[in-house]
Parts: C-alpha cells; structure tokens; sequence
C-alpha cells in the first residue's frame, strides 16, 4: 500500500493545522483526507469541536482553520491526529456528476495544439477525455474551482508558457493529469479544450453556491453548440436545474 | 427611514467591510472582512456599534461624501486628515479617534491616509444585503458590499436613522490605538522543512521593507532572496492557506497573505503572522520596514491575550463630549433632558 505515512500535524499560525496525510496527488491519499474532513466537520457539527470555523479538505491534507480565544490550539491539534490516526478514507464517491461539455470550435481554442503535441487526433484526445471517471481532489484558486483528478497520462500537457490574462468562464481546461472548469473569467495557464455549459457557482443558489464539492465524482459527454445554448437558457430560468446534472451514486 | 450619504469622489479602493465570510472556504470563498478588526472595533465602539458592524475601509484615498437626508453619528479610526464642511458653510477638521454627527447638508471629506488602513463607522452601520451571512466587499468577484466594488461618485449609502435615545452620543477616545509595525511576530510552518537553517535565519536577522504591491490579497517584502532546500521545494502539492501566511515563491521573496486571499496555494510556506499582530499587516504601506520574530504557541497565545486586554483598555477610556466649535444640538437637548436645566418653573 502506498501513502499511507503517518499523519503530519503542521501550524498554520495559532489560527489554523493543517494535517497531512502524504506527499503526493493520490487517490487513496485524497480519500483519506475527505474521510478526514467528514469525520472533523462532525466532530465540530456535534458541539464536542469547538471553535472549528472551517475545514478544507485538499489533496493531500485537511486544514482546519479556528477561532484561537474559543479553544485551546494544542488541545485542537492532538484532537485533530488523532482523529487522523483512525479516520477511514471516505470510500465511494459521496455524488456524482455527468456534465454536458462542448468542444466545438471558438470553445476549444487549445484542442488542435493539445492533440498535436501528444501526438493523438482531436477525435481520440475527446474520446479518452470523455472516458474519464474524474474526481474532485480540491477546491480553491477561487470560489468554485474544482481541481478534478485524474487524467490517463496519455493526455497530459504541461501548462501554457505564456498564461492568458482572459479565461472565459465555463472553459473546460487540462493541464497535467488535473482537469478544471473556470467558474469566473480570469487570467489562467490551463489549455482550453472545451466549454462546460452547466454553472460552477452561482449566488442566486443561495444554499449551495458552488457546484462541486470535494470528493464528487465528474464525468462528461458531448454536446452541441447549440444544446449549450439551451442548457445556458434552462439555468437562467432557474438556476436549480444543473442538479438535474447529478446522478445517484448508486445507480 | 433611513440617513443617506452621496459618494462626490469615491477616492481610491474604498470598499464596505464587516468581520467577514466565514464557513465556505471549504468552496474555495475567502473570508474577506476587515484587514484590521482592532480599529473597526474601534470605530464601532466609538459610534455605539458591536465590533462586527459593516464600515468603510479606507487605505489609500478617502472619499467625499454628502449627508443628502437625516442624521447620523460617524467616527474615523486611523492615521488620516479629513474636515467637515457643515451645510452653513462653516469647515472644521474632522479627527480620528471620536465621533461627531452629521447632519442633513455636511460633507465630509476624507482625504489621504497616511497609516495605510483607517475605518469610517456609522451608528448602526451601512445597508447593504448580506451576501453568504456577510457584508463584506470580495472586490474580486464583485460580490457583498456595496455592488461589490470600491466607492465611486454618485453612489449613495443608506444607514439606520437613530432614533433610540439609548445609543450613545459623540464619543471621543484618550488616544488612538497604538500597533507598532516594527516587529511582527510569526510562528514557523507550516512548511518550513521546505527551507535550510539559513533561510529561517535570514528571515529573522533581516529588516524587511514591504514593496509597493500590496492589496487586500497580500502584501510582498523586499529583501534577500530565501532560498528553498532546492529548486524543486520551490512548489508544493496545493494545500490550506490562510490569512497571515507567508508564502515563498521560487523568487525567493516572501508574500504575506490577507483577507482576501485564496483559500489554497502552491508555495511553500515558511511561516504565519499569529493572530495578534496580523492586524499590523495593515498599517504597512510600502517602504514601511520590519522584522519578523519567532515564537511559539504559548506566546502566541499570550500575545493574543495582551492585544485583548489593550483594547478593552483602550474601550474603557471613551468618553462622552460635547465637540468643540459646533453646537451640538441633539447632544444638548438630550443632557438637559437629563439634567432638567430647562424647567417651567
């Protein structure tokens, strides 16, 4: 079995531990953190946890950040190992997502290079993209960012030499292993391979902004310029609809 | 029924502020909220808001702004020149550290900040939606606050009228708070493994100068360059980051994160302002110089409840005032309300 070090309980100043459970982008590494992170949040859902303000679960580590005048730090931190020490990966997938993806044209503006270099045809870089069974290892860079884990390496390209200073938002992008969709316009050094019509965070769903969370499971399937259009239309009506894009992790 | 305040000149960067956005990081949204919640406090206490009250930060250029209906009691906290020009005409300096009211027809005029971060307070504070349980300006994503962004001319803010007798009128402090910036404390992590003993020691032996990047999302220092074990510990596996961490890119030049910064980042991070000095982080405009010093948990924690124990002094120091030049009007009527001065007989 690899990754599975002991715990590390690393200070983040006397505001947040972060704890760290290997060293590497793995899969079971990153199981493990968000059975960690569930068993945390429960913890502090409970009232037994105090001061907990919130808890991030990432690749490879969960930090927990807290109120440092409602609880002891040191008290926190040797809670925090070991609830480490006996927390177990969280096993399937808590949800999992099948989103629509469009890689038509103006959408995909880095398809032809990507395919290039890796020596594919588009056809076959789409085809081994749409095979992916992808997870959700982190959320962060902004508000809604999923970092999705884990291409076949057949499909890994490194990061643009010269980043964009404009991503549109919704642009499904690759860079290494990692696949992303950009909730917002902003700079960015991912390739561009397609569009994703359905929204990754929205306010007008007020109780859960974000689309994705930690942990969810994404696939996704071809559609057409024009079916983004109408899934575009369908989230303007009521932006309640993209959870139709959720499918039972039992089925 | 509501005060309202007319933006003439927004000023530069002036964004609407509360404790901030807790609970979704998790989602990737930072917290946000005030660079420095000991001077919010302070300008709350001063106007007779609980210390979370929404108030405008300034840091760079204050605005100007007209009371275009109502009354209301403001007070400034920080290191800024601003005067009230009242609707007769008639100009007096506005001082920070105590609260004055203002009535229909005053401006005010809120000028350069010297300090780096200095808070206007309104009795009841600014109506503006909660976005996710907060106020908070996260200029970013142009969400909370006022329409998310920074002051501009025509904007107007609306406030609470005050119509309780129990709030307490123009209040006025012993003295400003003091944070001094010339050494801020950090705890070591949590990736200083990532560093030699060199850098660690280099980090503390050498006075910093704060670079003129700086913004809500972090503030750069120049100095020498910190190496990292080697080039390739000049990257980490993305993990936590959090408000006070410095992180250390291949540059070698470290950057300490605020309020508005990314819930995760890529850099090795070889250590965190502890909470009590990570206040000071907004009184360092560039070219403003410090040094770091090492310390541990326990005294953090001590440290953490010394600065508490200060402002709870410093709060015990306001005391009520009539304000020099201006006749009060509401303050006077309500003291001889009180008093019975004015009596029928």
């Amino acid at each position: 079995m690899c990754g599975h070090s002991e715990p590390r309980l690393l200070a983040m100043g006397d505001t947040a531990w972060t704890v760290e459970l290997g060293a590497h982008i793995d899969v079971d590494v990153n199981a493990r953190c968000m059975g960690l992170a569930q068993t945390i949040t429960d913890w502090a859902a409970s009232g037994e946890g105090q001061g907990v303000v919130d808890v991030v679960p990432t690749f490879r580590s969960v930090t927990v950040h807290y109120d440092p005048r409602a609880v002891d730090g040191t008290q926190l931190g040797d809670a925090l190992l070991r609830m480490a020490k006996v927390s177990k990966p969280l096993q399937s997938a808590s949800r999992t997502w099948r989103l629509p993806a469009c890689f038509d044209g103006e959408f995909a503006p880095d398809l032809d290079a990507v395919a290039t270099r890796l020596d594919l045809d588009v056809a076959a870089v789409i085809e081994t993209f749409l095979a992916a069974e992808l997870r959700v290892h982190a959320m962060g860079f902004m508000p809604g960012f999923a970092y999705m884990a884990s291409l076949p390496e057949r499909l890994s390209v490194p990061r643009l030499k010269v980043p964009r200073t404009h991503v549109p938002s919704q642009s499904l992008a690759i860079a290494g292993t990692m696949v992303a969709v950009y909730p917002w316009v902003s700079p960015g050094g991912w390739n561009l391979i397609g569009h994703a019509p359905v929204i990754p965070f929205s306010l007008l769903d007020a109780d859960e902004p974000a689309l994705f969370r930690a942990g969810d499971v994404v696939q996704f399937y071809r559609v057409s310029a024009d079916e983004c259009v109408a899934i575009a239309q369908e989230q303007k009506r009521d932006i309640k609809a993209r959870r139709r894009y959720l499918v039972d992790a039992s089925l | 029924m509501s005060a309202s305040l007319q933006v003439i000149d927004g000023g530069m960067g002036n964004v609407l502020q509360d404790i901030g956005r807790f609970g979704r990081r998790a989602q990737g949204m930072p917290i946000s909220g005030f660079l420095d919640p000991v001077y919010a406090h302070c300008a709350n206490a001063l106007v007779g808001n609980s210390p979370g009250v929404v108030c405008l930060e300034m840091r760079v250029l204050g605005p100007t702004m007209c009371v275009t209906a109502g009354t209301m009691l403001v007070a400034v906290v920080g290191d800024m020149d601003g005067k009230v020009v009242r609707a007769n005409g008639q100009q007096q300096p506005l001082h920070s550290w105590e609260s004055l009211w203002l009535f229909e027809g005053d401006t005010i005029k809120l000028g350069v900040i010297a300090g780096g971060c200095t808070y206007l307070a309104v009795q009841g504070g600014f109506e503006v939606p909660s976005v996710m349980d907060s106020q908070s300006t996260y200029a970013r994503l142009g969400l909370g606050g006022f329409q998310g962004r920074a002051l501009m001319a025509a904007d107007v803010l609306t406030t609470p009228q005050p119509l309780s007798d129990q709030r307490p009128g123009p209040l006025k402090a012993r003295g400003p708070f003091v944070h001094s910036t010339d050494v801020v404390r950090i705890m070591l992590g949590p990736q200083d493994d990532y560093f030699p003993a060199t850098a660690i020691s280099q980090l503390t032996q050498t006075v910093w100068t704060t670079a003129p990047e700086q913004d809500r999302m972090g503030v750069r220092f120049l100095g020498p360059a910190l190496q990292h074990l080697t080039p390739q510990h000049a990257d980490i596996v993305s993990d936590g980051a959090t408000p006070g961490v410095m992180q250390v890119p291949a540059s070698g030049q470290p950057i300490v994160l605020l309020a508005d910064c990314q819930t995760v980042g890529g850099y090795p991070k070889i250590g965190t302002v502890i909470a009590a000095d990570l206040p000071k982080m907004a009184h360092m405009p560039a070219g403003t110089s410090c040094q770091f010093a090492v310390v541990d948990a326990a005294q953090a924690r001590r440290a953490l409840h010394d600065l508490d124990t200060r402002v709870t002094e410093w709060l015990a120091g306001l005391m009520a005032y009539a304000p020099v030049g201006f006749l009060d009007e509401r303050a006077l009527y309500s003291e001889n309300l009180v008093s019975g001065v004015l009596r029928g007989d």
